[in-house]
């Protein structure tokens, strides 16, 4: 008896393997993931010969999880991987425009040469970390998604989440939905429920190698430390480690001051990722994350928030 | 066990990070298992994942060390990987809500296991164990990867594995194993007492 069997030895085992045979895939599904292994080294290798990018080193590149995660997925973004390559090799020659006051371009900014996101968003953390810290019971996010498309009306949905330390509810366009579950936000390969914010360390340089681990490139860190920053009860600690940690990502830059889709004035700090541009709307002056802007190849999505903090009561 | 003895695809994998042409041979060799992999947890999106998984090893396939553990363990955990983000944002009812703690394709799983007629005291007997147990467990019951391979693709180490995967076995044993008919005195003294 191998070693896996000794663990495969009980009643019922024999059906449960069985329980688990499938059909091999087609050759269509065989062929497809291969033509989408096939672009993406084509773009590599595209993007080595015209040398617009660094090559990945293994310093760059922590064991995979998605890019993105919450993002492109699947045959959206196996397209975009087509498209990009296709860009790479010289066959299509796209335009950026710089992002406009009223962050309403569907096409990302260009990003500024000079890079002060490091002293900003320092700066925006001294900030953070002089807030006041809350106990109330409960974490009330209001927000609005805008979904917008090059060839199509803008989708929009407004929504307001209540979370607490053993689940969390979802107030969208007038439905409850109740969540059994508990809150919880991606830290590298990781979920992380409230009482485990409260445990995360503050110290940037930890904070980025724990939201970079499982990544494939600095995208999801930024992506997560947003993501936690714009809705998450993170203390103002933490809130204030995040700032420091997103300006110590290679990539990160400061485009300059922005208005969020409902007209508020803040700075964007952008990170070019590979599937596309992740911008964060900061209001300097309190170290609120107003908003976050995701430029994908078929358009813009926008995460405004508009009302965020400790709820002593849902409702 | 089919994982990967000769140590073909860790060369493979090891030599693709500065010839990407060599990664085809993986791509070629590893998907009719990958693919198993996401059509028993989300038969939906099986076909979409699979890509998905190979875009994200392609794009990672440099952090590959051999020596820390075989090519089919680290393709395995970044199926899983990209499992668990497509159950997040599945999860989510509207976009930049949190997601839940309990991104577990259980449901799906037991599904499965429903449709297989697998006897209801077994789908309830996997269904009582801690997710982290049952997912070891079925790493190596239907990916047939070694209890090392699966502590490398949910990140622990190879003696946490084995410790819940025995563990697991215990369990399933302790519920599965048919509990014999109560002896006729018992019989006769329970009915004296009702």
């Amino acid at each position: 008896m191998t070693e896996d069997q000794t663990y495969l030895d009980f009643p019922g085992a024999d059906a449960l393997q069985a329980a688990g045979r499938v059909a091999p895939p087609s050759t269509q599904v065989l062929d497809a993931a291969m033509a989408a292994v096939r672009a993406a080294a084509d773009q590599e290798s595209a993007r080595q010969r015209t040398n617009d990018q660094p090559r990945p080193t293994r310093d760059d590149l922590v064991v995979g999880t998605p890019v993105a995660a919450r993002r492109l997925i699947s045959g959206r973004r196996i397209a975009a991987v087509f498209a990009m390559a296709a860009v790479a090799a010289g066959l299509v020659v796209a335009t950026s425009t710089t992002a406009t006051p009223t962050g309403t371009s569907t096409a990302a900014p260009q990003h500024t040469a000079d890079n002060g996101a490091t002293a900003f968003l320092d700066g925006v953390a001294q900030v953070a970390d002089a807030q006041p810290a809350s106990a109330a019971p409960y974490w009330r996010v209001q927000y609005k998604n805008v979904k917008t498309g090059p060839s199509q009306r803008p989708l929009s949905s407004t929504a307001t989440v209540y979370a607490s330390r053993s689940g969390y509810m979802i107030e969208s366009n007038g439905h409850v939905y109740k969540k059994g579950s508990a809150a919880a936000w991606s830290v590298g390969g990781k979920l992380v429920g409230w009482d485990g914010l409260d445990r995360l360390p503050t110290d940037p340089a930890t904070l980025v190698g724990m939201l970079e681990a499982g990544q494939s490139d600095h995208s999801g860190a930024f992506d997560q430390a947003g993501t936690i920053l714009g809705g998450s009860p993170a203390g103002p600690q933490l809130r204030a480690g995040l700032f420091q940690a997103l300006g110590r990502l290679p990539g990160v830059k400061v485009v300059g001051t922005v208005r969020d889709s409902i007209g508020r004035s803040g700075t964007e700090v952008i990170y070019p990722g590979a599937w596309g541009a992740e911008a964060l709307i900061i209001d300097p002056k309190t170290s609120t994350l107003l908003a976050t802007v995701w430029w994908q190849a078929d358009g813009r999505s926008d995460t405004t928030y508009l009302s965020t903090g400790p709820a002593m009561t849902i409702g | 066990m089919t994982g990967d003895a000769d140590g073909d695809s860790d060369a493979q994998l090891t030599r693709s990070a500065a010839d990407s042409a060599a990664f085809a041979a993986l791509v070629r060799r590893h998907s009719p298992a990958l693919h198993g992999y996401f059509v028993r947890r989300r038969p939906g999106a099986a076909d979409d994942l699979l890509a998905e998984a190979w875009l994200q090893a392609f794009a990672t396939r440099r952090t590959f060390d051999a020596a820390r553990g075989s090519a089919r363990g680290w393709l395995f955990g970044v199926a899983r990987n990209v499992l668990a983000a497509h159950l997040r944002k599945a999860g989510r009812d509207v976009a930049g809500a949190p997601a839940p703690l309990d991104s577990d394709p259980w449901e799906a799983v037991d599904q499965r296991l429903d449709a297989g007629a697998l006897a209801p005291q077994l789908r309830h007997a996997l269904a009582g164990l801690p997710p982290d147990e049952r997912e070891l467990m079925l790493l190596v019951a239907w990916e047939q990867l070694t209890p090392s391979e699966a502590a490398a693709v949910v990140g622990i180490p190879a003696a946490t594995a084995r410790t819940r995967l025995r563990r697991a076995r215990g369990r399933l044993r302790e519920r599965l194993t048919p509990t014999p008919e109560p002896p006729q005195y018992m019989a006769a003294t329970t009915g004296d007492l009702a």
